[in-house]
């Protein structure tokens, strides 16, 4: 910790001291919020005492509820990371024909909807459903959430080192392995506890794929018997997971540095020859996106050609479209609002309350948007009667959902930017919150952008949390699928899908954009 | 810019005692530095002996453990003082010119000026200054590295501050840049009449580019004063063998002169105490050993050729080994017999061991 202070203005340095209350302020409401929910889920799982509680998790069938959502979360981490490192090697450093194109088509699952996808499958053979088909789902729609960032690592290392490597008589698989992917660590690690909480808490895909998982049955204990204790206490566990995942987060985040080492300028590394590998690495692009990509996409397009004579619903289509983005817009707005103040205490601040009020935002994540939803239900209730069923409890419950994705954005983002720009601002006569505003925030912006449409992308396609809290009489494109789907009426949902599917692609494509941008600004003289 | 810090004669930044550790490492143990009104100081040391730890304090990016920093006589740091950054006024030159990535050259420069007509006029001429006023408009990233050097240096000089620190302001540049850089860099704060100090671990970027020069050796300033004093007497043997080549021989004070293995030299100094018979010690630069035909007798070695000139290695006949450093014309072959003598003053320490 000290020595890293001693080493001066190339190391990174955090300060211990207490944070500015311009900064600890609205962390701390920030975090309040976040923890709202968890309010809610002890005080309903605590409703009978706890012996009933204790009795209840004991239970056989809720220890396998944990063996069987655990068994998902697991391979479907471990299948991303495989499938999101070496999609992410192949585009960065190999010189497989049409990088450029794959550069974004691996990015573009990410405008599929897990429902979506499932229901593709099982509309194509409905005995995929179970463990397989929703592991398949799963890995399909969240790998890019391993993938993007494990890119944009890549573009940052320095080429020199892996030249340096051959020169020690390295081959190219042992550097792809050993070097390069090795200091990505810290992007493959971010990107697989998301995903491991993605696994967690998606209800599209289990529901369809009928697989028991957490999520699936807290839903029915909700809906079906209406048994609030049970599905509270069940999220209560969810809960559990979600602090050990985010606890290892923090012990395995390796410190390793992609910085460049001496000056003059970056250069592009020269691409890896792929040689008699080019054929597999194929085959790995044209699966990854067929399954990802193209077969869901082939399933909506072919069930708009099942329907008859009927005429699409234009008028529906436009005023789902219409709350959709109005609704996603907002609450990918508020959640960078909220995000900023957090993502940056946790840039440049250490110390126990900077990490904790950090993992309080992280916590919600794990939340299944199912149980989110029911809280926020209570939340309204008890304290915010006025607006219960109306936009802004909407909103809250999408900022308390999507606020780690944006947290960590905005977190990754300001780190990337020298506390030596923030001292050169203050000598020149600029306080340190000055500093933050005038530089830090700015030179931070890609990254920061990037975070908020991944949350709005998030947002559009989010299903649960709509579901349940949207105002009377609002439906957007997502609630329309999803009526149309549980009735097996594709033709019906088919124009909703197709709609679904271009506004999400905008978004994504923008990420990509923006990723690609700042992996070159990062390559640049500054810094 | 600060023509009034020219005929003032109070020094712009003193600092006294300073010391700062990181951890068990102590890496500032009392440094004591003071920098005249409108001179250029470096801050010479090896590398990790605390020199931009000296500078981060200066500017309030560090809190010393001890001592004081006083900038044009307000106290900034120590005994309970601690101006911050932004209320100092001191500009700050980092390695690698740390441009905000996110403005271009203009707005990089007018960060630290209020917004208005005067500031737009205020850029221009800074940007004059160090010669970049026709890239006003580029960004950073569309810059080479001693541009980048400029700009951050017309960046630092735009609000008028009563200091400039610049740190390692031209290693991360190549050789060939680098005195060019440096020229224009050093140019462009003369013309400005600002005082400056600049850390390096370059001798000869110090002795060369300095008024003054603080040799920072073991967390204090060992010596400080103006190149040509520190490099003909330094302080010690220490600071002759970091300021560069020295040969070091076992001496004998004579009345004036000192006997040694090259014959009579004449020191600068005489150690107090030391009377003739005392033992001394002798720091000769290879450059004083010249070839002179009745001078001390010797076999050359090996030659190390520079192109401007070369190092000979000397066997004097009483079996004693000097180093040598002639033009090229004057470059005898291994094995030729020289005669050699030493020219101008040496300096002359008082010898450790049995002879005191």
């Amino acid at each position: 910790m000290t020595t890293a202070v001693a080493t001066g203005s190339r190391a990174r340095r955090r300060r211990v001291e207490l944070p500015p209350w311009q900064l600890l302020g609205p962390t701390v409401v920030v975090a309040l919020v976040a923890l709202a929910p968890i309010w809610y889920l002890v005080d309903q799982a605590l409703d009978r005492g706890w012996g009933p509680a204790i009795e209840e998790v004991a239970q056989r069938r809720t220890v396998d509820l944990v063996v069987r959502s655990t068994a998902l979360a697991g391979f479907v981490t471990l299948a991303t990371v495989l499938v999101g490192a070496a999609a992410a090697w192949i585009v960065a450093r190999s010189d497989l024909p049409g990088r450029r194109v794959l550069r974004v088509a691996f990015a573009m699952p990410l405008a599929v909807p897990s429902y979506l996808s499932a229901f593709a499958w099982v509309s194509w053979d409905p005995s995929i459903a179970g463990f397989w088909g929703a592991a398949l789902v799963l890995v399909a729609t969240s790998y890019p959430y391993v993938y993007l960032p494990v890119v944009a690592a890549l573009g940052r290392i320095d080429p020199a080192q892996e030249e340096i490597a051959r020169s020690l008589g390295w081959g190219e698989g042992r550097i792809a392995v050993g070097l390069t992917l090795r200091q990505a660590r810290p992007a493959v690690l971010a990107g697989a506890l998301l995903v491991a909480q993605y696994a967690y808490m998606d209800f599209g895909a289990v529901a369809t794929m009928r697989y028991e998982a957490f999520t699936w049955v807290v839903y029915g204990a909700y809906r079906a018997g209406f048994n609030p204790t049970r599905a509270a206490l069940l999220s209560v566990v969810l809960v559990a997971v979600s602090i050990v995942l985010v606890t290892a987060e923090g012990i395995a985040r390796g410190r390793v540095d992609a910085s460049r080492v001496g000056g003059g300028a970056a250069r592009r590394g020269r691409p890896v020859r792929l040689g008699r590998a080019t054929g597999p690495a194929a085959v790995f692009v044209v699966v990854v996106l067929g399954v990802a990509l193209a077969f869901p996409v082939v399933s909506v397009v072919s069930w708009s050609l099942w329907r008859g004579g009927e005429a699409v619903a234009f008028g529906e289509v436009f005023s789902a479209l219409w709350a959709t983005v109005g609704v996603s817009a907002i609450a990918a707005l508020v959640t960078a609002v909220a995000a900023l103040p957090v993502g940056l205490l946790a840039a440049r601040y250490r110390g126990w309350i900077a990490r904790r009020l950090e993992q309080a935002t992280y916590v919600a994540h794990t939340l299944p948007g199912i149980v989110l939803a029911i809280s926020m239900v209570y939340v309204g209730v008890r304290l915010l009667r006025p607006v219960y069923q109306e936009l802004p409890l909407l909103a809250l419950a999408y900022v308390v959902a999507f606020l780690p994705l944006l947290v960590g954005s905005v977190r990754a983002a300001v780190e990337a930017v020298p506390e030596r720009l923030e001292d050169i601002a203050r000598s020149l006569g600029t306080s340190r919150s000055g500093a933050w505003w005038r530089v830090t925030l700015p030179a931070a912006r890609p990254g920061i952008a990037a975070g908020t449409a991944l949350v709005f992308l998030a947002t559009m396609k989010e299903l649960p949390i709509t579901l349940l809290l949207r105002p009377t009489g609002t439906e957007t494109l997502a609630t329309r699928l999803w009526g149309h789907t549980t009735l097996s009426d594709y033709s019906a949902a088919a124009p909703f899908a197709l709609t679904l599917l271009v506004v999400a692609a905008v978004p994504t494509a923008l990420l990509s954009g923006l990723l690609l941008v700042r992996g070159r600004e990062d390559g640049g003289h500054v810094g | 810019m600060s023509a009034e810090a020219t005929h003032d004669t109070a020094p712009v930044l003193e600092v006294r005692g300073l010391r700062k550790s990181f951890g068990d490492r102590r890496v500032l143990d009392g440094v004591d530095l003071v920098v005249p009104a409108g001179s250029i100081t470096a801050v010479l040391g090896p590398s990790g002996c605390g020199k931009t730890t000296l500078l981060r304090i200066v500017a309030g990016f560090e809190h010393p453990d001890a001592g004081t920093v006083t900038v044009r006589g307000v106290r900034v740091a120590g005994e309970g003082t601690d101006v911050p950054p932004e209320r100092r006024r001191v500009g700050v030159v980092p390695q690698e010119g740390a441009l905000f990535p996110h403005l271009d050259v203009r707005r990089n420069v007018g960060f630290g000026l209020p917004r208005g007509a005067a500031s737009t006029e205020r850029i221009r001429a800074c940007l004059e200054l160090v010669g970049l006023a026709d890239r006003a408009d580029a960004r950073p990233d569309q810059l080479s590295g001693g541009q980048q050097q400029r700009v951050a240096l017309a960046r630092a000089l735009a609000p008028n501050p009563s200091l400039v620190v610049l740190d390692e302001p031209f290693s991360a540049l190549d050789t060939a840049l680098r005195a060019k850089v440096r020229d224009e860099v050093v140019g462009a704060l003369r013309a400005a009449g600002a005082t400056a100090v600049f850390v390096t671990h370059d001798q000869e970027e110090a002795l060369s580019t300095a008024d003054r020069v603080g040799v920072l050796l073991n967390g204090r300033v060992a010596q400080c004063g103006e190149p040509i004093e520190l490099y003909r007497a330094p302080a010690s043997i220490e600071v002759a063998r970091f300021l560069g080549e020295a040969v070091v021989l076992p001496g004998e004070l004579d009345r004036d002169v000192v006997r040694c293995a090259l014959g009579a030299v004449v020191p600068g100094s005489v150690p107090p105490g030391a009377s003739s018979g005392s033992f001394l010690t002798v720091v000769v630069r290879p450059e004083q050993i010249v070839p002179s035909a009745d001078g001390v007798g010797a076999t050359a070695g090996e030659t190390t050729y520079f192109g401007h000139d070369g190092l000979v290695r000397l066997h004097l006949d009483d079996g004693t080994e000097v180093d040598a450093r002639w033009a090229p014309p004057l470059l005898p072959r291994p094995g030729d017999r020289v005669g050699v003598r030493v020219v101008g003053e040496v300096a002359v320490y008082a010898a450790p061991g049995p002879g005191r």
